[in-house]
């Protein structure tokens, strides 16, 4: 009884601050507050046991890189490689596309997505606008671009919120997450790139003028003249972050946990580069991403406590009772909330269904967190506004003016992500149960 | 070159052009944005294809047309700025504050680096920047500023520079926000007004530039740089 109470909380919380993107910090925090408090007084929870249940490594590791990743920011790692890839595409549509999406999925292994985003879409645009795009391409490389941010966050344990969860609660290595989850990844990236681009060249649009397009490079050579990497950042940073990444690979052979080698990495970073990492602390962390992630894992841990999770895993092998059935209705489950509620909710909530399931379903572990992660990431890429990518790109896309080559504004909107969104959707669901079930 | 490979690169929608380099002239200047489209039509056409060009386009960007017309190639203009910098880099040493009306970054990048003992502050022409990436081009000696704190860094050892386009005897061309910097309120207040003059006399009127005149009642200096 006292579980369907916290889960109703927990449902219109989600559902509240959903609606109410504006309030969702009040509503997170609220929610959490009114869920502690029925678990303590009325479910016997202890509040100390509560917190235990909130998985810290996991927002240590987030902390950590979303301080690498202000870093990188700040030796303009990414925008001198975002002007690479102008250089190089020649100005020509279809290799913009392809190189932006490629960078943005690889950036999107190692960092932060929102950070790299925000540097590398003003570079995109400011070519954007020079060569004129049509609408059609526009809507075409953002939404390729939103995608590649997910996959090349579901392709590392580091790349983004799920897999670090994943990580961080020690339900898979490092290791293993990065080789069973590496290579999909990139294939489902290159079956999704390969779409635009026949789209493209089916639809036989035209590159821009020659002196158009010698002129947008040029404005690019010009525009970002004297702007060059920070070396005195970026090879402290890259060397502290390979020694992370050495470490992580070796942490079950040391016995140290994912989270305490962040923060070693971390405390380095800061004596070696002090200035700026008091600045990046002070005012370059989103503090607001880990409170809201903290209320969210207290109203988890409320509800794993009150065995409400553990009665809807029972629930799910009673009902499907062939196994495959089983993983592919729980991913499934998990790539639809995702979708409606983000990934962060999403995750939280079905990685303690999950393990249930497992255990009774007697199913491998790793294959079906690797296949969760997947379809968190599907449903990521299903609507503009299931990750925190989306609605930022739009903001960008619209502040920044951009017109079309038809001399209207662009639009990047919900609408318009939409039908490439089903698509990649598919794509990437389908992809992870096929993983999935050809391994279980 | 062909007339017809002349053509296809030259045949241009004007306004396409115009798109390609707005974001040039609002960050680099507008004399600083014509010189590089002079650049660049000069490498892929020629002379015949920047004559040609400056037919379509002269409507659209007069002092592209004026750049055109001068006769200098791209080149012979660089090395004509960086010669006559030099007395303006002298007489500038003396000033701890050096603000600045309007970017063009075929003279500021110089000035900026062989001034480093100064701090400049620049009044950017035009509101479509990106401050950030305008800055990252520049030394640390360099900071974007509103025209409403221009009165704030007058003083003793403080002077204001601005750009005089096409100078006509005591006519000339300037970016509008010049006007509303040199009133005689900032003029009392800084220990000079440099005008630098780039290119003399015009064959057409700047329609997206505001004329000046009785150029020398605004400056107290004059600098000619091309």
């Amino acid at each position: 009884m006292i579980g369907a109470v916290l889960i109703s909380v927990m449902i219109a919380t989600l559902i509240i601050q959903a609606l109410i993107p504006a309030r969702k910090m009040i509503v997170i925090l609220s929610g959490a507050t009114v869920t502690m408090t029925i678990a303590a007084t009325l479910g016997n929870q202890s509040i100390l046991n509560i917190y235990n249940g909130v998985p810290w490594d996991v927002l240590v590791i987030l902390l950590g890189l979303g301080t690498f990743s202000s870093l990188f920011a700040r030796s303009r790692l990414f925008s001198s490689l975002a002007v690479w890839c102008s250089r190089a595409s020649q100005g020509k549509y279809l290799l913009i596309l392809i190189m932006f999406s490629s960078i943005m999925f690889f950036l999107s292994c190692a960092l932060n997505n929102l950070t790299a985003l925000l540097l590398v879409l003003p570079v995109l645009l400011s070519i954007l606008k020079a060569l004129g795009a049509t609408q059609g391409f526009v809507a075409l490389c953002f939404s390729m671009l939103i995608v590649a941010c997910n996959l090349g966050g579901a392709a590392t344990p580091i790349g983004d919120f799920p897999a670090i969860l994943l990580m961080g609660t020690g339900s898979i290595s490092f290791v293993r997450y990065l080789i069973l989850a590496f290579p999909i990844c990139i294939l489902l990236f290159s079956a999704i790139l390969v779409l635009p681009a026949v789209y493209y060249n089916r639809k036989g649009s035209e590159d821009a003028a020659p002196l158009e397009r010698s002129l947008a490079l040029i404005s690019m050579a010009k525009l970002y003249r004297n702007v060059t990497i920070d070396k005195t950042i970026l090879y402290p940073g890259v060397g502290v972050f390979c020694i992370m990444f050495g470490l992580w690979i070796i942490a079950g052979r040391i016995g140290l946990s994912p989270g305490v080698i962040c923060f070693l990495g971390v405390g380095l970073l800061m004596v070696i580069k002090n200035e700026e990492a008091e600045d990046i602390v002070r005012h370059g962390i989103d503090f607001e991403s880990i409170l809201f992630l903290t209320a969210l894992f207290l109203m988890v841990s409320c509800m794993a406590r009150s065995g409400i999770l553990d009665y809807i895993a029972g629930l799910m092998t009673v009902y499907f009772t062939d196994t495959k059935m089983l993983v592919c209705a729980l991913m499934i489950c998990c790539g639809i909330s995702t979708a409606i509620f983000s990934a962060g909710p999403s995750m939280a909530t079905m990685l303690p269904i999950a393990h249930q399931v497992i255990l009774k379903g007697g199913v491998p572990g790793e294959t079906v967190y690797v296949g969760l992660a997947l379809s968190v990431c599907a449903g990521s890429s299903f609507l503009l506004t299931a990750a925190t990518a989306g609605p930022l790109a739009q903001s960008i896309v619209e502040k920044s003016g951009l017109t079309t080559r038809e001399g209207r504004r662009a639009k990047f909107d919900f609408m318009t992500f939409l039908p490439f969104g089903i698509i990649a959707y598919a794509i990437i669901q389908i992809g992870g149960l096929i993983f999935v079930l050809a391994r279980i | 070159m062909s007339e017809a490979a002349v053509a296809s690169i030259t045949d241009v929608d004007p306004k396409g052009v115009m798109r390609t380099i707005s974001a040039l002239i609002s960050e680099l200047g507008a004399f600083s944005a014509a010189l590089v489209l002079h650049d660049t039509v000069y490498r892929l056409a020629h002379r015949e294809g920047a004559s040609r060009l400056v037919e379509n386009l002269a409507e659209y960007f007069p002092l592209y047309g004026e750049v055109a017309e001068s006769g200098l190639s791209p080149a012979e203009v660089e090395q004509i700025i960086n010669e006559r910098i030099d007395p303006l880099i002298e007489q500038l040493r003396d000033f701890s504050s050096i603000v600045v009306v309007g970017i063009e970054s075929v003279i500021l990048d110089r000035l900026t680096r062989k001034l480093p003992e100064s701090r400049f502050y620049i009044i950017p022409h035009s509101e479509t920047i990106e401050e950030e990436r305008v800055l990252a081009n520049f030394p640390p000696n360099v900071h974007l500023i509103d025209v409403r704190e221009i009165m704030r860094l007058g003083g003793a050892r403080s002077v204001l520079i601005s750009y005089a386009f096409c100078r006509m005897e005591e006519d000339a061309f300037i970016y509008p926000v010049t006007f509303r910097t040199v009133g005689p309120d900032v003029r009392s207040s800084y220990n000079r007004i440099i005008g630098l003059n780039i290119l003399s006399g015009y064959n057409r009127y700047l329609g997206d530039m505001a004329p000046l005149y009785s150029t020398s009642q605004f400056f107290t200096n004059q600098f000619r740089i091309v």
